[in-house]
């Protein structure tokens, strides 16, 4: 009976490490797959017996980032989504440190509002923004874009800086300001420190963010202020679609994602579930 | 309010009222007016609620929610149904290393969506796709994938479940890995059979994150735009137009900027429902969790 209790336990163990292996394996081939196609020729890629093996190419690469000027955008996603970012967290986490410590009028409904400009959709803001940055002149410049990508920059850090504000003993302020401290000075020198791998976390996510916003770039930003998503649909022309290079851009602009991802782990289950679920 | 909140605060509202209120009032503005950059009889004239009056009767928006709701309801179940199961399946594993397979694993929630668009059409073409030829192999398809009015929307469909599942894995594996240990122990030795353990113990434990995942989950593919975009631009037909594809070609390719105003401000009162859900849902399990620290008398640390 011992026996094959045991056996019955050994099996199931086997089936859930097959169904583990399989899901993995579902999630990552696609992605695989389009890696695979950033290496292979016009002839390799279009093959009609989809080739695992083949002599890769490193040729897409030059065409998609010189010739097309992928350099160019690669360059404007990383002035754009630095900028954001760094408007943000200057502005923000201030703002997320009085959400959390002090009491003010409708404060519950200012921190509302802050997250209602992160969950509408970015083609109910694009429209207005378009005519909005019209009438100031800085449609199509960088900063058209950035000011769009503070809407999801700033309302995350806001949000996730203030779990990490809430997690800190408010006696810990007490103690400094007794110790001659004013507000601002323990807030720069006793609880700075203490979030500082929060804020970290938190910059990289809003960093992931802008990075790979679509829809505002390719509204507000003009030629000279493209990034590299918004530079995805110039690969399908009518004269056909680039698959080698768009593969190419495709690789170049989640490498550094995924990189990311991992120096995040620990705060991915915050980060993505907008600090409602703290790990 | 006091001087003193109000200099930490004032720079965020600024650049909020810039970005989010100003855009704002003028959508509101110019959803009252007939304004069209392409005809040279909408000059700007007030017409009042015209333009809500003709988008709740205009076919192709009624349309494009539906099939937003046609994209949206199975996207959703599916990626919960599945997301759950596989964070079941990673917890019961037991396996040291787990947190380690994350970063792997949420590849596809974490990277572009214009990438994931592409991937899509990458593996699903017909013709050369890792998985669109074996299909066609097998005689599921006669044709393109993405051409086809009957399977272009459950592509999308599957593309979704492919990006997202690995999201609500992670967040839902997150709460299975905090279970405290005592209620499962005490239900073992009363001799609780596994269905009677999963719905008095489980459930009522991951039932809180179930929620905010499906709240996270509802209002980010309300506003799915980039994958659409990529794979059929609405298309064949109007098969895949999801509402933000509809507005987005209102406004940004016939310029009835009138008229995409209103539609735009219906857009934005469904998803502020949506967040006020969410919201609303977060504060009272702030509350819940306060007076069970108070009730546990574990003290509490916050003013």
């Amino acid at each position: 009976m011992a026996m094959v209790v045991k056996k019955i336990k050994t099996i199931n163990k086997v089936l859930i490490i097959a169904a583990i292996l399989t899901f993995m394996l579902v999630m990552f081939v696609p992605y695989f797959w389009m890696i695979l196609s950033s290496f292979k020729t016009r002839v390799d890629l279009l093959s009609t017996t989809p080739k695992w093996i083949f002599k890769p190419t490193l040729e897409n690469f030059p065409k998609v980032f010189i010739e097309r000027e992928f350099l160019k955008y690669f360059v404007n996603s990383l002035v754009i989504s630095i900028s954001s970012l760094m408007i943000s967290l200057v502005i923000g986490v201030p703002c997320a440190y009085a959400i959390s410590r002090f009491n003010f009028q409708a404060k519950g409904h200012f921190f509302f509002y802050i997250l209602s400009t992160r969950m509408a959709p970015p083609v109910a803001f694009a429209l207005p923004m378009y005519i909005l940055f019209s009438k100031f002149g800085i449609l199509g410049t960088h900063l058209a874009v950035i000011l769009a990508h503070t809407t999801i920059t700033l309302s995350f850090i806001i949000w996730i800086m203030k779990g990490f504000f809430d997690d800190i003993p408010i006696e810990l302020e007490q103690a400094a300001m007794t110790d001659g401290y004013t507000i601002f000075g323990a807030f720069k020198n006793v609880i700075l420190p203490i979030v500082k791998p929060g804020i970290v976390a938190t910059s990289l996510f809003s960093f992931i963010f802008s990075w790979n916003e679509f829809l505002f770039a390719l509204v507000l930003g003009g030629s000279f202020s493209r990034t590299l998503p918004a530079a995805f649909p110039g690969l399908v022309t009518p004269h056909g679609t680039f698959w080698a290079q768009l593969s190419a851009a495709g690789t170049v602009v989640t490498l550094p994602v995924i990189i990311l991802a991992f120096i995040l782990q620990k705060h991915l289950v915050r980060g993505l579930s907008f600090g409602a679920v703290k790990q | 309010m006091k001087a003193r909140t109000a200099r930490w605060i004032a720079p965020t509202m600024i650049i909020l009222f810039i970005v989010s209120l100003m855009p704002f009032f003028i959508a509101l503005n110019y959803s009252f007016r007939d304004i069209s950059y392409t005809s040279s009889r909408s000059q700007g004239q007030w017409v009042g609620l015209d333009n809500y009056r003709k988008a709740l009767s205009d076919p192709e928006f009624l349309h494009s929610l539906g099939i937003t709701f046609k994209f949206l309801i199975p996207a959703v179940l599916f990626e919960l149904i599945l997301g759950f199961t596989m964070a079941m399946l990673f917890a019961k594993s037991n396996f040291k290393g787990i947190r380690k397979l994350i970063p792997i694993l949420i590849i596809p929630t974490i990277i572009a969506p214009v990438v994931i668009g592409l991937i899509g059409r990458l593996s699903l073409n017909s013709e050369f796709g890792v998985i669109g030829v074996y299909l066609r192999k097998f005689g599921i398809i006669e044709s393109s994938i993405l051409g086809s009015v009957k399977l272009a929307m459950p592509a999308i469909i599957l593309i979704d479940i492919w990006q997202w599942t690995p999201f609500v894995t992670v967040i839902l594996l997150a709460g299975f890995l905090s279970f405290p240990k005592e209620p499962f122990e005490a239900a073992a030795m009363d001799g609780a059979n596994p269905w009677q353990t999963f719905k008095h113990i489980t459930m009522p434990f991951i039932a809180p994150l179930l929620a905010i995942v499906t709240l996270l989950r509802s209002i980010e593919a309300f506003k799915i735009f980039d994958k659409v975009w990529i794979m059929t631009q609405g298309g064949p037909g109007s098969s895949t137009q999801t509402s933000n594809i509809y507005a987005y070609r209102l406004n940004f390719m016939h310029w009835k900027l009138g008229y995409g105003a209103a539609i735009v401000i219906l857009l934005y009162i469904v998803s502020f429902l949506l967040c006020v859900a969410f919201f609303r849902y977060l504060n009272r399990e702030q509350i819940k969790k306060e007076r069970e620290v108070i009730f546990y008398g574990n003290g509490s640390k916050k003013n």
